[in-house]
């Protein structure tokens, strides 16, 4: 009997130590964000590229050369991804639906544009996200 | 006759014995992750340095910022972003023609100086056509490059003031 209480501690001190380590010790988790990165900066990169090459106004108001910009960019088998994109436009020309996407991220851009009527202000966002 | 009684009962060796074995479980399921996690920090080391070379050639004009116009020997640092401007994501070509004078092929470690890294790397500049089509500009690459599981590609998409003209393109650095 003494000899089998001597095992049934070991046993509990067996379990509380492996409690122990596994609470002060714990199994490392590692989560990489640069999947999230990289497509913030290639939303705030291809924004300011639309901005330097002064095609803002144009791809705000028209939806076809705005695709057009986003395909010649992001056409999978010479860009190396798949993206998914679209645009929201306020206060001049029009929206393209929002596809679906697993993750995605949108960047806006403040401009105006001189009319008949004077100076306007309009932003546009521009959003890439990762196909659904 | 003296009797010795037994220091050793068979039940205090099966106790120490499974004690052990549980130290030795302990020890062996904590130690058996820390490889991967010292990968991983290689990993996140290794990316962080691309895309700080991709942003230094994207964003930064560079030491003297018009290296563009002297010689070699003056030049300090590399970086493609035009200083006329003043404005991130566009880059002079007349810098990516003054690169070509960096034989990266035959001096790589001049290059390494100039960018401040101590490590193998490869730049590729397109220029990206109407039709999508990525004609290269661009190419330096190490010539000893290692082969190690690690590598980090980092893509930038940037406007290019290809002598007045501004195009489109694309900078991807390698490690």
């Amino acid at each position: 009997m003494k000899g089998i209480m001597s095992i049934i501690e070991v046993m509990i001190t067996g379990m509380i130590l492996f409690v122990a380590f596994l609470h002060f010790f714990p199994q490392y988790t590692i989560r990489s964000k640069w999947d999230k990165t990289l497509l913030v900066v290639k939303v705030r990169d291809t924004l300011n590229t639309i901005d330097r090459m002064n095609k803002t106004y144009n791809f705000a108001v028209s939806n076809v050369e705005f695709d057009n910009f986003m395909n010649r960019t992001f056409q999978p088998e010479k860009s190396g991804s798949v993206v998914v994109w679209w645009k929201t436009v306020e206060g001049v020309g029009s929206s393209t639906q929002i596809p679906y996407f697993t993750e995605g991220y949108k960047e806006s851009i403040v401009d105006v544009y001189n009319s008949t009527n004077g100076f306007n202000v309009y932003s546009f966002t521009l959003g890439i996200g990762y196909p659904y | 006759m003296v009797k010795i009684k037994a220091q050793l009962t068979i039940q205090y060796l099966a106790s120490f014995i499974f004690f052990i074995g549980i130290v030795v479980l302990i020890y062996l399921s904590y130690s058996a992750n820390i490889p991967r996690f010292v990968e991983e920090v290689n990993k996140e080391n290794t990316r962080s340095k691309a895309y700080q070379l991709s942003e230094i050639l994207i964003n930064d004009p560079g030491l003297p910022m018009n290296w563009n116009n002297l010689p070699k020997n003056q030049i300090k640092r590399i970086g493609l972003s035009d200083h006329t401007t003043n404005k991130t994501n566009l880059i002079l070509k007349s810098k990516i023609d003054k690169f070509h004078d960096f034989d990266c092929y035959t001096n790589f470690k001049e290059v390494q100086d100039r960018l401040a890294l101590n490590r193998s790397f490869s730049i590729f500049i397109f220029n990206i056509t109407e039709n999508g089509n990525r004609d290269l500009l661009f190419n330096c690459s190490s010539p000893v490059f290692p082969k190690t599981v690690i590598n980090a590609t980092v893509k930038r998409i940037t406007a290019l003031n290809n002598y007045g003209n501004i195009e489109l393109a694309e900078v991807i650095v390698q490690m």
